[in-house]
């Protein structure tokens, strides 16, 4: 299905907010009934929990006044998952074996791009905007460029082709998306991909340096070097200080640098996407403000022992949905009425999708 | 979207009609044949009729009545916040603790118990050939030294009580030499046991090989090597389908932390080796001393103390346990 390229000027299209209603103290309670249900279960509720937690979110989640909606079923869900496990213990298994390691390497490396479209596949169709369902088109053979040919290539620049790669497989994501009958385009010009990627790269060359002068200032590495010229082996200070030396090159180094691309390529792909042609997106996060609440999310959470990670999700959410809003050509009622009307054409064949939905860290 | 109004009537079979505000009867069918979503939230139900329309409404109060009690009711009743989630987290709390405690060795063992005979030995085929393949190669022993060391693991292997040899499990001792490992003995989950040329040189004594020989039985008797790997799959499964989203920092702390549990694991089954090492000895009329007597001789040659990075116990504290177990012998 061929993505619409823009062809409405910005003058005739009316901002409409994206808001989200979700709620701490409602939340907290559905999470935690959520996590308790999933441990007694061992972990076969997660799937519903998983359900449940998308459809909050979704159902919460409005554009010009209506919301979104997910569809899918537990029982959808934990067939997805258990087949995930299952392919993940054999994939473990055989690669204990050394000879048949490179094998399980090569399968899995092919079925990454089968995975991925399934996996888009069946969360798009799942999903709905004011009852309409979203659709997914990608083809395995693109899908396989962008999973394993372009960051093959990428790497074989030694990573300074990566925007490219990056850039490549947002277009993937958006071209192939559609709502109801109507298709999403993406395209951006690639310097924004690579201002975006020097910002990142710079924070951690300059925080980096930063870091790495005051670490070696505080005299933590001094017992590490002196232990490497005996035998002795390393004092418990400098074990303790390689450890907080690791977490806060994380946090302060590599996370921070993380969010900032995150928040600068999020904002280029909303910015140079349109629906049917006529609407648009705008994105206006803040990629410093996105790292502060990034970070202080991290660190309310940890020392909150994870008890107020609904607060942190219900704050990034409202966050993002804040600097979000789409322009729409036209008025916003046409446009539903019309995905309405070709849905009835259609008819509503989505509700038996077969679908993975791979949330496993892959 | 149309304003309208839902009307329920109960005359005979309860029936549920949606009409316009100008009456005329937009959507129509028997409560029961109504589909309601589930409550979640704040937002929006939604009432889905066997013709496919959707009625949706903000009034909650009202499709709770019409709704009537359900399950999905009662969990959303649960999810109030309210004090009572006080109990929840407790549970919540206490379920960790059980799962952790229990759940985790239970699903690990029953992982062991379904893993296929015929894995085992390829595994240990698999990684023989591999390190013969990169570092390994043939023993420079003597055959006579070959034949002494082979008895003293043949009588170990003897004591062994029968039920302890698993299916698909030989136990089979092999000689290499590796110079990149130095002095060393490793076993793998199918009961292959590798010794290197330079352990065979420099700790000769009968007691010292016997010592860890059965050390290195004792990781294969009781799966060390399938656990780690099981255990280290588990969790890394529980915590991605659990944690749900936790953000991007925290699953990079999650999977080091993963990392520094696994580690844990591994010193605690070291000693677990150790003791089943000190037993065996004894059954086979050796000196579970010699157990002891290595640790001393290596803290000699490369100094004590690992700390909490490490895969193995530190040395001191070794052979302080063993001596224990020897004691209480």
């Amino acid at each position: 299905m061929p993505a619409t390229p823009p062809s409405l000027p910005p003058s005739q299209q009316t901002p409409v907010p994206i808001e989200f209603r979700g709620d701490t103290r409602e939340w907290f309670g559905i999470w935690i009934v959520n996590f308790v249900l999933s441990i007694i279960t061992i972990g076969i509720y997660s799937a519903w929990a998983k359900v449940r937690q998308k459809k909050y979110f979704y159902q919460h989640t409005y554009v010009g006044g209506r919301n979104f909606d997910y569809h899918a079923t537990g029982i959808q869900i934990l067939i997805g998952r258990l087949i995930v496990i299952a392919g993940l213990v054999v994939f473990t298994v055989i690669s204990a074996i050394p000879v048949l390691a490179i094998f399980a390497f090569l399968a899995f490396l092919f079925a990454v791009p089968w995975l991925v479209v399934r996996s888009l596949l069946f969360n798009a169709r799942m999903s709905s905007w004011s009852n309409v369902r979203f659709g997914f088109f990608g083809s395995y053979g693109r899908a396989a460029k962008i999973t394993i040919l372009y960051p093959l290539l990428a790497a074989l620049t030694l990573y300074l082709a990566a925007p490219f790669a990056d850039r490549a497989r947002r277009r993937f994501i958006v071209d192939n998306h559609t709502l109801g009958k109507t298709t999403f385009f993406f395209d951006a010009p690639i310097s924004k991909f690579y201002i975006a990627a020097l910002a990142a790269v710079g924070w951690v060359l300059v925080v980096g340096a930063v870091l790495g002068f005051a670490i070696v200032q505080s005299g933590v590495l001094d017992g590490l070097f002196a232990s490497l010229e005996g035998i002795d082996s390393p004092p418990p200070q400098a074990e303790i200080g390689i450890t907080i030396a690791t977490y806060a090159a994380l946090f302060v180094v590599f996370a921070p640098a993380g969010a900032l691309y995150y928040a600068m390529a999020r904002n280029i792909v909303f910015n140079h996407s349109t629906l049917g042609g006529i609407h648009a997106f705008r994105s206006t996060v803040p990629p410093l403000g996105y790292v502060w609440i990034v970070i202080t999310n991290a660190i309310v959470i940890v020392g909150s022992l994870f008890m107020l990670l609904p607060w942190a999700q219900i704050r990034k959410a409202k966050f993002l949905a804040a600097h979000t809003e789409m322009l729409v050509g036209g008025s916003l009622d046409e446009f539903v009425g019309t995905m309405q009307d070709e849905r009835n054409a259609i008819g509503d064949a989505y509700s038996d999708i077969e679908g993975l939905d791979l949330d496993i860290g892959i | 979207m149309v304003r309208s109004r839902i009307v329920l009537s109960t005359a005979g079979e309860d029936h549920l009609t949606v009409s316009s505000a100008e009456g005329d009867s937009l959507a129509s069918a028997p409560l029961a044949q109504v589909t309601f979503s589930e409550r979640i939230g704040s937002a929006p139900r939604r009432l889905v009729f066997p013709d496919g329309s959707v009625f949706e409404t903000d009034e909650h109060e009202a499709i709770a009545l019409l709704e009537g009690d359900t399950p999905a009711s009662r969990l959303h009743a649960w999810e109030a916040f309210h004090p009572r989630l006080a109990v929840v987290i407790l549970a919540g709390i206490a379920g960790v603790w059980a799962l952790w405690r229990y759940g985790l060795d239970i699903m690990v063992a029953g992982a062991i118990a379904v893993t296929p005979a015929a894995l085992f030995g390829a595994m240990d085929a698999g990684t023989i050939q591999a390190i013969d393949a990169t570092m390994a190669s043939p023993s420079k022993l003597s055959e006579a030294e070959r034949t002494r060391i082979q008895g003293i693991f043949d009588d170990l292997v003897a004591t062994l009580p029968p039920g302890s040899i698993r299916k698909g499990q030989t136990y089979s001792l092999g000689f290499r030499s590796i110079p990149a490992v130095g002095p060393n003995a490793f076993a793998m989950p199918g009961g292959s046991i590798i010794m290197t040329d330079a352990f065979a040189r420099k700790f000769p004594k009968d007691d010292v090989i016997a010592g860890v020989l059965g050390h290195e039985i004792g990781h294969v008797v009781e799966d060390h090597g399938l656990e780690q790997v099981y255990r280290s799959l588990g969790i890394y499964v529980l915590v991605a389908l659990m944690a749900g989203d936790t953000g991007p920092i925290l699953e990079d702390i999650l999977l080091e932390g993963n990392l520094l549990l696994s580690l844990s694991f591994s010193r605690e089954k070291e000693l677990e080796a150790d003791a089943f090492g000190v037993e065996l000895l004894r059954d086979a009329g050796y000196n579970p001393v010699g157990l002891a007597d290595f640790f001393r001789e290596l803290i000699e040659m490369v100094g004590d103390d690992n700390g909490f990075r490490a895969t193995h116990p530190s040395s001191s504290d070794r052979v302080q346990r063993i001596e224990e177990l020897i004691e209480a012998q």
